[in-house]
This record gives C-alpha cells, structure tokens and sequence, in this order.
C-alpha cells in the first residue's frame, strides 16, 4: 500500500530542491555560514504541516486547492489568490530556468542555445504527455543531490556547532540577512507546492482510511529532502565561508562537493543541478496551468487538443515563454535571478498559507478533520513570522533608499 | 414611496442593468421608508420549474454575533434598482424553505458538466430575466465575461461593458438544462437532467466521460445502475478505460467485470496492475473469474484474446426438440444463437447446426445426424485480423475458435470482427501516411496538435541536411555549373516515384500481414514500372540537357545521376513502408514524412556522386 500511495511526497520534495534551492542555500551557506541553518529548520515545520494540510484537503474533499479556494471564497478573491500564485510560479519557472542555463554553462554551452532548446524540449515532452517516460532520468539526476551528504560527512563539520545554531540562532536585523532568510522559507515553502500535492492525492482518489499512508510518504519525502538542503548549507558554510567568498557563479557552489568528488566537484554538480532544474521547471509550469483552469473553470489537460484546452495550453505556453525571455537577457546574473525571485516567493507565500488555513478549519468543507491546534499555532506562526520579515524588509529597504 | 425614477424599465435599458445574481448580491434592502433593513445575501427559486421564478431574497443584518438571516418572500419586494431592493414587509424570523435552491450558496462559483462539447465549466454568474412584476432565472452563464464583471467595479463595467458589447458574449447554459438537485456526488452537475441522462445511450455516455478530468470518470459511472455501467464501459476506449478502471472501487468493479461479456472483462483486467486485476478476480463469482481467467491467457491480438466464451453448445445426442428448448433457456445469455455448436463428450467440436436447420429439422431428429460436420474454425493463437477476413470470406455470424486439440474454447462474432477490421485499417492508414491515430481523424486539420510540429521540425532539419549537401559538393558544380539546371528536376522526379511506390506499398500490401515471398514479387513488379519510368524520364531530360547545354557530358552526366537518384527513390518508396511497419515507429514521423526527408537526401547524394563522377571523367 505504501507503494501505491508515494510519489507526490518524494517527488514534490526532490523537485522543491530544483534548482532554486540547491541555489539558495548554497549562496546563504557561503554568505553567512550557519547562521541561517536555523530558519531551514523551522521552514521544514512549516513544510510538513502545510503539506499534510493540503493532503488532508485532497483526501477529505476530492477537490484540488484552486477548486476550494474558487468555492469557498468567491471569484474576487479566488482571482486574487491566483494571481499571487501565478506571479510566484512564473517567478519559480524563471529560476529553474536559470538553473538550467547556469548548470549547462558549467560545460561551456551558451545560455542562448540551451535554454530555448530545453525549454522546447520540455514543452513538447509536457504535452505530448511523454514526460513521465524520461521523469526518472531527471529524478536519477536529483539523487545526485545525495553526494551532498557525503560531501557534508568527508568536510568533517562540528557537529556541536551545527547542532548550536539551530538552538540559539544569531538573528540579526541586517538586510541582507533578512532577504537570505525570506529567500530561505520562499525556497523551501513554496507557493507551488501545496497545490501540487492536493492535485496529485485527488487524482489518486486516495480515501480517508489510506490516509495515513498519504500523511507518511508527505512527511518523510519532505524530511529527507530537507535533510538534504541542511547538508547544503553546511557544505558551502564549511567550505566557502571561511574563504569569505560568496557564492556568485555556479561554478563557484561546486566548490562545495570538492570534499568528495575533489576536481570532479563541478561537473557532478552540474549534472545534480540540470536534472533538478529540469524535473522543477517541467512540473511547475503544468501544475501552474492546472491550478488557474480549476479556478476558473476552464477546459484542462495534458491529453487534450490545444484547440480544446487553450487557456491550459496557453497558460502553460506563456509562463515557459516568459522564464525563457527572462533568463535569455543578456549580461543578466543568473544566480541573482534565482535569490530574486525566492525572495518574491517568500514574500507571496503567506498570501496562500492564510487561503489554506481558512479552508483547512472551516468545519463546513473539513467536516472532523480540521486542524488540530498545535498545527494551526505553528502555521500561524510560520504565516505571520513571513509577513513580519516581509514588512521588516521592506521598512529598512525604505530607510536605506 | 420612493420616487419611480429607479424603477427597473429605466434600468433595463443599460446592457449592465441586465439582472445578473453578481450585481443583486451585498445590494442594501430597505423598507418603504428608506431605513435599511439589511444586504442581499441570496437569491431564493422554487427547485423543478423550467425558468423558475424567483421566490424570494435571503437578507442579512448585523455583524458577529448579531448577524442574523432571514428570508423576504418576492411579494413583499416591491420593486428594485441599481442600487437597492425595497421590501414592504421584513419579518427578520422567517426562513427559506429547505427544499429550495439558494443561488449563490448552490450554484455560484460550483461546477457542471457542459453537455454540449462535453466539458467541466464554472458557474460564473446567474443570468435572470424580467416577466411581468416577476423575476426568473434564465441560466448560468459561464463565460469570460461573467469573470470579468464580477472582477470589476461598478464604475469600470460601465465603460467596459460599453466598449466590449458584441465583442464578447455572454455564454449562457439554459436553466431548465442544469438540474442542481442531481444524486451527483460532489460538485459535478449535469446540464441535462438527470433522469434524460439515464436515457442517453451507452456508447454516448462513454463518449462522455472520456472527454472529462481523469477523477470525473469514475463519479459519472457512480450514477449508473450496475448493467448500464457496465456497458458503458465496455464502449470506453480502451486507453481511457483502464484509467477509469483504476479510479473505481474494486468491489463495484468486480461487480461489473461478472455481468458483462468475458471477453470485455478479460480485456480491462488485462490493462491494470497485476496486483489490482488479482484483487478483483478474487471477488468476482468463480465462474465468472474462471472463464476470465481463460481468457487472460491469450494475446489480445489473437482469436483467442478476441473471442467471447458465451456461446450455445450441445451435446450431439441432442434431438431438435430438446435443442430448441435448450435454446430457449440459454439464448438470453449468449452472443448469438444462430449457430449452435455441437460438441463431443470431450468438448471437441464436431459440428454446426444453424437456427434455420434447426427449425426445418423434425422434432425427434438427433443434432448429430442433420449437423453440418465441415466446419470452419479458428485457432486460438491465430491473428484476428486473418479470423475476421475467414468470417467475411464464408459469409457467416459467428466463427468458432478452437484450441490445439480440437476443444471448443469460444467464438468470434461478426460484429467483434468489424472492429478488428476497423482497428487494422486505421492503424495501417496511420502508420502509412504518417498522421496519428486518433479516436477521431479530426487531428488532420488541427494547426495546433503539436506532434505536426513535430514533424514539420523533421522536414526542417531534412532541408538543412539538404542544403548542407550541395555545399559538400560544390566541387562537381564548380566542373559543370548547368549540372544546377537538373537539380529542380531531380528531386521532383525522385519525390514523384517514391509517393508513387508508396501508393502501391499501401494498396497492395498495407492492409495484410503480408507473406514474405509474395511481398518480393510485388516489389519485384513494381519495381520494373518504375525503372522504366526512370529510363524514360532520364532520356527526356537527356533530350533537353543536350538543349541547354550544349554538351554532351553535362547532359549525359545530368541523366544518369537522375536516373540513379529516381530509380534509388521508388525502392525507397517500396521498402521502407514495409520496415517500417515492422519496427512500428510513432506515427508522426511515420512512413510519409520521413520517406519526404530520406528520398530527398537520398536522391541530392546520389545525383551529386554520380553526375559528379561522370563530369570528371568527361574532362
């Protein structure tokens, strides 16, 4: 039964650390050490339960996010809602996108010929609906994500000192520190994510009694996902940070698997990192579509016709266009791109999460699996913690200007 | 009284006065005096009627814990604006009934199936209609532009309604369609009622629900008895259908599986998970699964994957009066009962007796003395596509299919052998002519389908690989420029021969699974019609070579590599349909586009290095 049910966990944490967030963290590794390992920990938290709620969502109701949201709040606000989730995803695409470009730079292909060729690539795959044949090519690539872990051991890290970051974290009000931090929680929470989860449960039509199967493929393929983006962080704060070097290229994260693979270091990262970029930029944009035709109820599908489903086609057509556009101007900074645009994501996720809470706790739609207290208090908290740091940054942006 | 100048003949003249349920809702009511009372809420109609008419208003007043809720009955509104209802009466105690249909509560925002196309829509607003001092709703309008007047503020309809008005229409589904007291699970309404959607006709239901959301599926079947169900599925396609299968619980399904014919059975178990199929088998009765399981032993492809165990079989001891009664009694069950096959004690075939013989035959007569004892048979492991032509060729209703020993294991009837012949012909056209196989051939004219790009990606790169070739050869041009005078030439003739032979591949061998020897023979004769066709055209265009020229070794260099490029082509035509056929390639770039990129190439190659070779050797 456990076979059966796993897969959007596993997959939608493997593809949460796309690019986006191999990028991320190793930045914020490098630029401020451990500092920030204890945010990672606390957005993990807020990962599993927001997952779980969403699960939950999908299993008691049989609705996607984007359907709930439609019913339960009218179209004024479900338009708005879209929006943020809209903006935040082209937002997502735009990194992986980048990090495909950034990765295949690492062995010397030009941006310009490889990003519009993957991109086709994607398109076609996508919706031809033979996507699912070369998945696990990309999948076997974002294992290499595990050599972290190895990379993480051979660095030979203080233990005590990572443990003591997490419990008494050195917070710090310096701007910069707040946006790593935002990009941080946009990275590992992202708008995306709980809508793919609960598109995927309700095409399973799982049932409330495999519940618990559901609840356990969420939560360890979250965990160990993030398990990984910790080792990340250390690997880049025990190798880069005490250089003082900051991590500016793709080439330059490498560095943090020169533990393990020493001069191999950049092509196994380059490989981890396009297959991750791939496997997020080819479910990010599908789920984006699907979500906005639930909303609104438009014609959706991946086995359609384009002339049946033109809203789907061409929300899927433009988002891709527009990361595509994005990534290709010239002179940009493609790891600049990538922090940006988690920031945005950190910044819109709470938008979301409150969406979610007020569905997850009307009795009406929950019926006896509302949120239980604990889960509300840290969803809250993660909720308002976000928007507090959005405010904050937004405050001392002011004052610096 | 308030003044009459917000009376609602004024209001109608407006296009954005048309009382949509969007622009009533969160409107102020008010009593006679001009005191507000509360807010629209809802908007209350009778459920059953044809165009309902409006019963009444559903007000809210108050905030927190003082909020309350009460109905207005409609003939104590008298009259509305843009901007207010106005009630003569409120009894803030009184409630809606519970039968009746709030709109926005039941309807706004919620799902239906739109019948007409075949699709999920969304309920954006709800269109109503002035009848007298009466409102009635008309539908549910489902179009863009009941999004964007409900995104839009007051201010900003007027000029967009001003500016859009003809441009986008609004997309009303007729109200006496939609029936939102449905028994339907979840938010998925019909646009029929239900009752007329009982009466649909199985196969239409199938078309349906291979249109909708995987998820869907299974809920649309959830509403059908058990032997409607099950013949709705059986019309499903076979690739939507395991879906389908999938998304049902096991226990309705195996339910399902016992009541329809084996075969179908057999074929839906075959196309789920092992472990699933497994499962199912173990709840369905023992005999049942038994003859399934029978059948799920055989190549789908096959007489035995296609044939049906529900036939009439007899003893040859029988008398015909004993048989007729027999048949009496099993005939409801069995596919057809036109033929009756008489078995030994073993249950090897050892005759056919038709209903007409029967019939003719004295009451008293054994089955073994009047049977007809030269039967035509099928092996189990035969190919279906040579069974269906056998059942065409002898003219008859059913074909037995019998195992190695004779035994007798099922039939093959006329109408299973229509669709074998349906399914092959479509595939071979497909396979042929490089367009995909569709449920429907509508794809042909579809711009959008984006496996024609696919192939249109092909042709590209075929033209580039084309260009690049000349420039590899620009040496042989460089000897004899008026060599470029052929080329035009070349590649028409060449593409002409080839779609030639294509023709011929599929007239002659694309519809059967052909036998090596006679293929050769075929290939063999056609091959010679397009030699000489190639001799011909070479010698023509020695002719005018010679014209433009002036020189006999460019002429002659420009006709032999034509020659060798035409007659290289119609092989190609000829043979790689059939190896393609065997490797079964994805139909997109199937025979016919790639045969226009390989005869290509193939026929620049070969007239460049032998019109090249040629000029050389000339000096």
């Amino acid at each position: 039964m456990y076979a059966a049910v796993a897969g959007p966990g596993l997959v939608t944490a493997l593809a949460g650390n796309g690019a986006s967030g191999i990028t991320t963290y190793s930045v914020v590794g490098s630029r401020f050490g451990l500092s920030l390992v204890w945010v990672l920990v606390a957005s993990t938290v807020s990962l599993v339960v927001f997952l779980e709620m969403s699960a939950r969502m999908g299993v008691v109701t049989g609705k996607g996010l984007a359907s709930l949201i439609r019913e339960r709040f009218g179209l004024r606000l479900t338009f708005f809602a879209m929006s943020v989730l809209l903006v935040a995803n082209i937002a997502t695409t735009v990194a992986e996108l980048a990090g495909i470009a950034a990765s295949l730079e690492l062995f010397g292909l030009s941006k310009y010929l490889t990003v519009p060729a993957i991109a086709g690539f994607i398109w076609v795959l996508v919706t031809r609906g033979s996507f699912n044949k070369v998945e696990k090519v990309f999948l076997g690539m974002c294992l290499i994500q595990v050599c972290y872990l190895v990379s993480g051991f051979m660095a030979r890290p203080d233990w005590a000192q990572v443990a003591f970051s997490v419990v008494k974290p050195e917070i710090s009000f310096d701007t910069t520190y707040l946006i790593a931090a935002t990009a941080i929680v946009g990275t590992t929470v992202a708008p995306w994510m709980p809508f793919f989860v609960q598109a995927n449960v309700v095409d399973k039509g799982i049932g409330i009694s495999d519940y618990r199967y559901q609840r356990a493929d969420v939560i360890t393929g979250t965990v160990l996902a993030n398990a990984i983006s910790l080792f990340i962080i250390m690997c880049t704060a025990f190798t880069l940070f005490p250089l003082g070097r900051t991590v500016e290229t793709a080439k330059q994260a490498a560095l943090a698997l020169a533990p393990l693979a020493g001069a191999n270091a950049t092509w196994l990262f380059g490989l981890g990192l396009f297959g991750a970029a791939v496997l997020s930029a080819s479910v990010i944009p599908v789920s984006t579509s699907y979500a906005m035709c639930e909303a609104f109820g438009w014609e959706s599908g991946i086995g359609r016709k384009l002339s049946m489903a033109p809203m789907f086609f061409g929300v899927y057509t433009s988002s891709i266009l527009l990361g595509v556009v994005v990534v290709l101007i010239p002179g940009v900074s493609l790891i600049g791109i990538i922090m940006l645009t988690q920031v945005l994501n950190g910044i819109l996720l709470p938008v979301i999460l409150v969406f979610m809470l007020k569905i997850v706790n009307d009795p009406g739609i929950m019926g006896d699996h509302v949120n239980g207290p604990v889960m509300n208090a840290i969803a809250w908290v993660t909720a308002c913690g976000v928007i507090v740091t959005s405010l904050v940054l937004l405050v001392t942006g002011l004052f610096a200007i | 009284m308030k003044p009459p100048s917000w009376g609602f003949f004024h209001a109608l003249k407006r296009g954005h006065d048309v009382p949509y349920l969007s622009l009533m809702l969160g409107k102020r009511i008010s009593d006679t005096n001009g005191r507000t009372v509360g807010r629209l809420e809802d908007v209350v109609v009778a459920a059953g009627a044809r165009f309902p008419l409006v019963r009444g208003l559903v007000a809210r007043s108050g905030r927190g814990r003082n909020r309350r809720r009460f109905f207005i009955p409609w003939p104590d509104v008298e009259g509305w604006s843009r901007e207010e209802f106005v009630a003569n009466q409120v009894d803030e105690t009184r409630e809606a009934e519970p039968g009746d249909i709030l709109l926005a509560r039941d309807l706004l925002d919620k799902q239906i199936v739109d019948m007409d196309g075949y699709k999920i829509v969304r309920v954006s607003d709800i269109r109503m209609a002035r009848a007298g001092d009466e409102l009635r709703v008309l539908g549910a309008d489902v179009g863009v532009l009941s999004i964007l007047r409900r995104l839009a503020p007051g201010r900003v309809i007027d000029r967009m309604f001003g500016f859009y008005d003809g441009v986008l229409s609004e997309r009303i589904v007729p109200w006496n369609l939609i029936s939102p007291v449905d028994p339907i699970p979840y938010d998925v309404r019909l646009n029929i009622p239900y009752r007329e959607f009982l009466a649909v006709h199985p196969s239409d239901i199938a078309d349906i629900i291979e249109q909708l959301d995987v998820g869907k599926r299974a809920k649309i079947l959830a509403l059908l008895d058990d032997p409607k169900a099950a013949e709705v599925l059986t019309h499903i396609l076979p690739g939507v259908r395991s879906s389908v299968a999938r998304e049902m619980g096991e226990r309705r399904l195996s339910g399902l599986l016992e009541i329809m014919p084996p075969d179908e059975a057999a074929d839906i178990l075959g196309s789920l998970p092992r472990e699933k199929a497994v499962v199912l088998l173990s709840l369905m009765g023992i005999e049942e699964a038994s003859v399934v399981t029978m059948l799920l032993g055989y190549d789908p492809f096959t007489a035995g994957g296609r044939m049906t165990t529900e036939f009439v079989s007899i003893p040859n001891s029988m008398v015909a009066d004993q048989t007729v009664e027999y048949l009496r009694e099993v005939g409801v069950g069995a596919e057809t009962i036109y033929y009756i096959y008489v078995v030994d004690g073993d249950g090897h075939l050892s005759g056919v007796l038709s209903l007409r013989d029967l019939l003719r035959a004295a009451p008293d007569e054994v089955v073994g003395d009047i049977m007809l004892h030269d039967v035509v048979t099928a092996q189990v492991r035969e190919d279906q596509e040579i069974v269906a032509e056998r059942l065409s060729h002898y003219n008859l209703l059913a074909i037995p299919v019998v195992d190695d020993e004779h035994v007798l294991r099922g039939i093959v009837t006329v109408d299973d052998a229509i669709d074998v012949m349906l399914e092959e012909a479509s595939e071979d056209i497909s396979e042929l002519s490089g367009v995909p196989l569709e449920d429907e051939m509508t794809v042909m004219g579809d711009a959008l389908d984006t496996r024609r790009w696919a192939g249109t990606m092909l042709t590209f790169l075929g033209g580039l690989l084309g260009t690049a070739l000349f420039g590899a050869f620009r040496d042989s041009f460089a000897a004899a420029l008026a060599l470029v005078y052929f080329i035009p030439l070349a590649l028409r003739a060449a593409h002409d021969a080839s779609l030639w032979s294509l023709a011929v591949a599929v007239r002659d061998l694309g519809d059967k699974e052909y036998e090596m020897s006679r293929a050769g023979k075929i290939l063999l004769r056609e091959y010679v019609f397009t030699l000489a066709a190639a001799i011909l055209v070479s010698a023509l265009s020695f002719l005018a070579g010679l014209v433009w020229t002036d020189s006999y070794g460019t002429a002659l260099a420009g006709a032999a590599g034509l020659f060798v490029g035409v007659s290289l082509a119609g092989m190609l035509g000829l043979v790689l349909p059939m190896a393609l056929r065997r490797a079964r390639p994805d139909p997109a770039v199937g025979p016919g586009r790639l045969l226009g990129v390989t005869v290509m190439t193939v026929s620049i190659v070969s007239f460049l290095v032998v019109s090249g070779l040629i000029v050389r050797a000339w000096g």
